[in-house]
């Protein structure tokens, strides 16, 4: 018996020293556990978009069928991004180390690996590049920070690089302003040199370039799809809405994240999209083929996403419409308001977005053309367009969830809010360190809202649950609104593992339920056909 | 004295002493950060592990039956069941518990007192492992539930499926 280790052996490593007792370069090879990384790409999803090395592909495997001058690769494919990119040359050589954001991740609070600090993801990378672009990195190599690239190197890049979900919550702590989700941006981009994709980012990248759309949705299913949710807005309020698709002349098109025309949640927030633009008589139109606002391309390179992005652009110009209005998305609206103007300049073919309702003029959107639905719907409340029945969402108490690239991207955090309040009387926000700038992402984001990361998932959204989980028991909340397809995606599981008894919803559709549409019958269900508040009997 | 008095007695020293040879199970380079027990939303980890354990060495002391131990280990087991361990690892912080107990007890106890007193411990272990196993196939639940929320609706709409009405439940009722 003496040979067994005592239980605290065996589990702990006890280690009460104050400096760690190895270094981080020492902790290599990476081990690929269930749970903690994503399934590789298929062949076929690559070479359908011309991307390098498309063949079948497992993080597991012994031999990852990388190219033989695959490290000349990355190291050629870093120097031409230095040289592209003065941001990423910045952000290699300005990090003084001092951890401002090293707990900001959480990521890093979900699981405590220190590999997930910002500081230490990014020097991952840093390392790299000092030793072959930088002296002191040539002359000192390991004591000035640096280390060669080799496999178990590029391994340990590409399983950090897919636990980032480029939410940006560190760079909002870093006194020099470093942006490590465009370091991961970065880190992935190298990635896809090599065809190291997932297939859960190269499978919708692949859809969306063939169909339009991350879902694969053909143009007959997107329209049947449209009107199986007008039977139903029929049921419910006794208004037969038919949606327009693909319509030249319309003054407005209309882009949402294809999670809203299939996924629950999601569908409800489409619904309650025609609903609210029905009601209001807005002269708008749906695309078959713009069926996308998210965009996949962004999480493996910026020219995959420009490529993508590219048919909003292009739709925009062939229906002749006077401007663009888009759904509730996270990443639509970075790539919107981040990288738009830099691929395509301020667009010229379209006009400075006016409300035809209210004749707000949306100045913010004067460059890029582009109107964010809650900007759109609070403003119409605003000016006391639409009518609410606040009681219909009487059964909610609701908190909101601020989106990552909606908060932090675009500074969205009154609409949303101002919204809510209109429509439902129950609200109460989370507390300030987990909400506006600060808020937590969902552990999803940026292609990791994959099924066999389920895990990572789980402790990536831990800060966002606890949080929920606060005013669940304080306030009683039981909705956790949001204005992103992923959110409606992610945080459902979320909540049904750290908080159970919260739903998720977009703002929409809370919108949809309260309000009041001209000729509609009794309302006695929501959009879920769940009974209303009081009409539960009938 | 009885055990439970000196225990009360030493009371924080065995939350102290069980909360950090818990967090010493986390990386080292983490642990700094996860002993920060007062951050409730900036360090949720840290936080409920210090809250749950104090729980748990309160429950110990006065006693309690094993149900009212449930709680607590689930607040614990739920984070450590998705973290980056193993299933013996993740529950085994009960031994660490133990141990911190133990510490305090030898100097003034009898070893078979001890004995006696720290078995009943055991038993949180056994417990553990069931809320454990709970946890882990709630992970696969959300990944199949996850699977058919995405799905089924398209499945019904399109006629490929389809479910029995409430309103045909209702009208068989009455025949």
């Amino acid at each position: 018996m003496a040979g067994l280790p005592k239980p605290e052996e065996l589990i702990s490593k006890v280690n009460l020293k104050k400096m760690p007792s190895k270094k981080w370069m020492d902790t290599l090879p990476v081990e690929f556990k269930p749970g903690f990384y994503c399934y590789g790409a298929k062949g076929k999803n690559l070479e359908y978009v011309e991307f390098p090395n498309a063949r079948d592909w497992s993080p597991t495997d012994p031999d990852w069928k990388l190219p033989e001058d695959w490290k000349k690769i990355v190291i050629e494919g870093i120097k031409q991004r230095l040289e592209r990119f003065r941001t990423f040359h910045v952000f290699m050589d300005i990090c003084v180390r001092c951890g401002a954001c090293a707990d900001k991740c959480h990521f890093f609070i979900g699981t405590g690996d220190p590999k997930n600090m910002p500081v230490l993801r990014a020097e991952l990378l840093r390392s790299v590049y000092r030793k072959y672009f930088t002296v002191g990195g040539k002359l000192f190599g390991r004591n000035g920070g640096a280390r060669d690239l080799d496999l178990d190197v590029l391994k340990e890049l590409w399983y950090y690089f897919y636990q980032c979900t480029e939410c940006r919550r560190c760079s909002l702590f870093c006194p020099y302003g470093i942006d490590t989700a465009e370091i991961t941006i970065i880190g992935r981009e190298l990635m896809n040199l090599l065809g190291l994709n997932t297939d859960w980012i190269s499978g919708p990248v692949a859809n969306c370039y063939r169909t339009g759309n991350h879902l694969g949705i053909e143009p007959h299913t997107m329209k049947s799809t449209l009107e199986f949710m007008c039977n139903d807005i029929e049921e419910i309020t006794g208004i037969k809405i038919e949606p327009p698709i693909n319509r030249k002349g319309a003054e407005i098109l209309f882009v949402t994240p294809s999670g809203d025309l299939f996924a629950d949640p999601g569908i409800y927030n489409a619904m309650g999209y025609m609903m609210l633009f029905h009601e209001i008589g807005l002269d708008y139109t749906w695309s078959t083929f713009a069926s996308e606002g998210g965009n996949f391309g962004f999480f493996t390179s910026l020219e995959m996403a420009k490529r993508l992005h590219t048919k909003i652009y292009e739709e925009a110009k062939r229906l002749k419409v006077k401007w663009i209005l888009g759904g509730e998305c996270g990443h639509m609206w970075r790539v919107w308001h981040q990288y738009h103007n830099t691929w395509y300049g301020p667009v010229d073919f379209l006009e400075e977005p006016v409300s035809p309702i209210t004749g707000t003029k949306f100045e913010n959107a004067k460059s890029n053309k582009i109107v964010h639905i809650s900007e759109f719907t609070a403003d119409l409340i605003r000016h006391g367009v639409l009518k609410f029945d606040k009681s219909r969402n009487d059964n909610l108490i609701v908190t909101f969830h601020d989106s990552c690239n909606t908060s932090r991207g675009m500074g969205l955090f009154e609409e949303p809010r101002y919204i809510i309040k209109n429509v439902c009387n129950h609200f109460y926000d989370m507390p300030d360190e987990t909400i506006r700038e600060q808020t937590f992402c969902c552990g999803g984001g940026s292609g990791l809202n994959a099924g066999e990361i389920m895990e990572l998932r789980m402790r990536g959204g831990f800060p966002r649950a606890n949080a929920v989980r606060y005013v669940r028991e304080k306030f009683g909340v039981n909705m956790l609104a949001n204005i992103c397809a992923i959110d409606r995606a992610t945080l459902p599981p979320l909540m049904d593992y750290w908080v159970p008894g919260v739903r998720v919803t977009g703002v929409t559709e809370l919108v949809a339920n309260a309000m009041i549409m001209k000729g509609e019958k009794e309302r006695t269900m929501n959009l879920r056909m769940e009974p209303l508040p009081g009409k539960e009997e009938q | 004295m009885p055990i439970n008095d000196l225990l009360s007695k030493k009371r924080q020293s065995i939350i102290n002493k069980s909360f950090e040879l818990t967090i010493a199970t986390y990386p080292e380079e983490s642990q700094t950060f996860l002993r920060e027990k007062s951050t409730q939303f900036t360090n949720p980890v840290g936080y409920t592990i210090y809250h749950a354990i104090e729980q748990i060495i309160d429950k110990i002391i006065s006693n309690e039956p094993i149900e009212n131990f449930i709680l607590p280990l689930e607040e614990i087991i739920r984070i450590r069941a998705v973290q980056d361990f193993t299933p013996s690892q993740a529950v085994g912080f009960i031994f660490l518990i133990k141990k911190a107990l133990q510490d305090e007890l030898e100097k003034d106890f009898e070893s078979s007192q001890i004995l006696d007193f720290l078995s009943r411990v055991d038993s949180l272990a056994l417990v553990a492992f069931d809320i454990f196993m709970k946890y882990r196939e709630k992970i696969y639940d959300l990944k199949s539930k996850e699977l058919i929320d995405r799905t089924w609706w398209i499945l019904k709409k399109y006629n490929i499926v389809s479910e029995i009405s409430d309103k045909t439940v209702e009208t068989n009722k009455k025949f």
